[in-house]
């Protein structure tokens, strides 16, 4: 567990690096270094595991320090480190992880606020993670000088830096912990995949009650990794983000945490642009980059798809999923940590799941018919005068005005626009006054798009209407009522526990069902108890 | 000529090395004992090092040299200043490795003598040990070369001094 919002954020150098170092690789939390063999002294073994480097910049290599420790260990300018952060944070410490065969003999840290220095730590270095334990309040700077290495003529490998101490809980130190994946199949609502994790807190570590406990370090955000093992085999299980803690007992702590897609619902996307035939790969692009997030990818097909119209302000998870909506794609949290953004089915075959799979009962539940679609497509155009979009007495400073309509050619009096889009004005202030922001707003027209079962009479109609997405156009409008007509006909829902082997939300499952009859659908939901013989409770639908 | 080449690596320098390895990844260079300190310092014969290559580069250069003076065409490019700090690529060993196979393919060598390896990828003892075992064979046979020509030599000047004589 580490707080993973000053990792996202924390801009990392290091003095003396080897030309294929990469540091922003470091506070990447799936990054391991490949064994690459050196000169360093012993290092290339002759046992024929050690695989060259054929292109050294595609290769994994961490931080490591261009100069090599001598016969005592002792580097000549020890590497150092530094972390500088935009916000301040307050950690218990952070850790440190070394790649290669050694480690550092020490470490000297010193924080900062600015140029304040709070405090300055030596510690001896013990093994490959090093955790550098000091409670330190509003730093925006770290500096960790490498002294030297245990083992002579090496370099200062670094694999990775977490803010905050790792803990690790396996085995009987966890009381439960399940994991809940979910995809929708149109894209009509983006998921979010939880954790639940409860842990036999002995040491009162997470007690909130406890002085000296870690609980006062505890922060939303901070992730969790979660590994299941099965027969020895670890099977990475994803990544997820702490939400709320409490302590059901004395000895028991209990973590909620969320994907990166709940995540994604804290932060807000601003910077949407009046499209017109752009692509849907340039404006997820966008909102991804409001996020500072890039482990995602889109199926091709999907990616050079165009849309036009725009997103208002919202959250990088509502924007995400107007996107996928308007472009009938869903997305798929990865255990990896990654998204894909796909279209459900991704493959016609169907993975059969045996009778003699699933564990207890199965239940088949029929979803409401709705056999009439009406969507709404929308077309913008700007006006032809300026209106005034704000108006407000406004101290001296910096303000961020959102729009609730879009608007372009922005215009200001009482103050300056440092940066703008079609739904904000950043606006400088230099002395307290009216600032009014003036500009050509955009109007729409709309056009309804409906799909309906053949013969339908008003009294038999059940229809859902899709009227808020302003990424829906005359270009796409039919394409996505026909998508969703067709997806709400997908009623039946098969629900089953299995002993997990390779299932996967989104997968496409021919289910053997109670009648001995098939049923193909989609796994659209994952119950996953970690504790209870890696077994699942699915949702198919089909 | 000696070229103090190394041809006698065996599992048990690998097991070495790893026991070391296994040793001090976990419990620190210090766990070591003084002796096996000096001996890993000296540079191990379970691990491929600058000096390994250094040696063989040199072999190489000079193998080359005396097969082109015996009127062999053979030509290797050589790098013989390897460091601790260098990194060999995939490239770099390529050529390592071609240098070896042209040292051989120029001579018709021992049956007993190994194959240049495909390729330097995953090297293991046994084809470090082959490498130095090609060139030094190559040099046997070299020598084998200048001693023929040095009897061939002395016979024709044995037999033209008998001529001379006889004359």
């Amino acid at each position: 567990m580490a707080d993973d919002d000053a990792k996202l954020e924390a801009a990392l150098s290091m003095s003396a690096m080897t030309d294929y170092s990469d540091v922003s690789a470091i506070v990447d939390d799936e990054y391991t270094a490949d064994d690459i063999p050196t000169l360093e002294l012993n290092n290339w073994i002759l046992n024929g595991t050690k695989a060259l480097v054929s292109t050294p910049a595609a290769l994994k290599w961490g931080v490591w320090s261009s100069t090599l420790s001598d016969e005592n260990g002792d580097f000549t300018a020890n590497p150092v480190l530094t972390a500088t952060t935009s916000g301040s944070y307050s950690t218990a410490g952070f850790t440190v992880t070394f790649g290669g065969d050694t480690w550092p003999k020490q470490t000297v840290t010193t924080w900062y606020s600015g140029s304040t220095v709070l405090g300055t730590q030596t510690d001896d270095v013990t093994g490959f993670t090093h955790f550098i334990s000091r409670e330190v309040s509003g730093y925006n700077k770290i500096v960790i000088e490498f002294v030297g290495t245990d083992v002579p003529y090496r370099r200062v490998k670094i694999v990775q830096i977490d803010y905050g101490e790792i803990f690790v809980w396996s085995g009987e130190s966890i009381i439960s912990a399940s994991v809940l994946e979910e995809v929708n199949l149109t894209g009509s609502e983006l998921t979010i995949n939880t954790l639940d994790l409860s842990i036999h807190d002995e040491n009162s570590d997470f007690n909130m009650l406890n002085p000296s406990g870690t609980y006062e370090y505890l922060q939303q955000r901070q992730q969790l990794r979660v590994t299941e093992y099965i027969n020895g085999a670890a099977v990475n299980m994803g990544r997820y983000y702490l939400t709320t803690w409490k302590n059901s007992s004395i000895a028991t702590a209990d973590f909620e945490a969320q994907d990166m897609v709940g995540v994604f619902d804290g932060i807000t996307y601003t910077t949407s642009q009046m499209w017109a035939g752009a692509t849907v790969a340039a404006i997820i692009a966008d909102i991804m980059s409001a996020a500072g997030f890039t482990k995602y990818s889109i199926e091709s097909s999907i990616a050079s798809e165009t849309l036009t119209g725009y997103i208002p302000v919202v959250t990088v998870r509502e924007a995400l999923h107007q996107v996928c909506f308007a472009a009938r794609c869903s997305v798929i949290s990865k255990r990896d940590g990654t998204l894909l953004i796909t279209r459900l089915p991704s493959s016609e075959d169907a993975n059969a799941i045996s009778k003699s799979q699933k564990m207890g009962s199965q239940t088949i539940t029929q979803n409401d018919l709705v056999n009439s679609v009406a969507v709404t497509a929308y077309t913008f155009a700007a006006a032809s005068s300026t209106s005034q979009l704000y108006s407000a007495e406004l101290e001296a400073g910096t303000y961020t005005i959102t729009f609730s309509t879009p608007a372009k050619g922005l215009t200001i009096s009482g103050g300056t626009i440092t940066q703008s889009g079609i739904n904000y004005a950043v606006v400088t202030v230099t002395t307290a006054g009216t600032v009014t922001v003036t500009g050509y707003q955009y109007s729409s027209s709309a056009t309804t798009y409906t799909v309906e079962a053949d013969g339908l009479t008003d009294a038999k109609r059940s229809q859902a209407t899709v009227d808020s997405i302003y990424l829906i156009s005359p270009a796409n409008g039919a394409d996505v009522a026909q998508f969703v007509y067709d997806d709400y006909q997908s009623r039946i829902v098969q629900k089953f526990e299995i002993a997990v082997e390779d299932e996967g939300i989104g997968d496409n499952v021919e289910v053997e069902t109670m009648l001995d009859l098939s049923k193909t659908g989609v796994i659209v939901s994952m119950d996953i108890d970690l504790t209870g013989g890696f077994t699942a409770t699915l949702e198919v639908r089909g | 000529m000696s070229l103090n080449l190394i041809t006698d690596r065996t599992e048990s320098d690998v097991n070495t090395m790893l026991s070391l390895i296994s040793k001090y990844t976990s419990g620190g260079w210090d766990s070591l004992t003084t002796a096996q300190q000096t001996a890993w310092l000296a540079g191990l014969k379970g691990a491929y090092n600058y000096t390994d290559l250094n040696r063989v580069e040199s072999a190489v250069a000079t193998l080359a040299e005396l097969l082109n003076s015996l009127g062999y065409s053979v030509s290797v490019d050589v790098k013989t200043d390897w460091a601790l700090a260098d990194i060999p690529t995939v490239d770099d060993l390529e050529r390592y490795r071609s240098n070896i196979a042209k040292i051989r393919a120029a001579l018709s060598v021992f049956s007993t003598t190994p194959a240049a390896p495909d390729s330097m990828n995953n090297l293991t003892y046994e084809q470090a040990n082959d490498i130095e075992q090609i060139l030094e064979d190559v040099e046997t046979l070299i020598e084998h070369i200048q001693s023929n020509i040095d009897m061939a030599w002395a016979q024709g000047i044995a037999y033209t001094g008998l001529f001379f004589k006889g004359g």
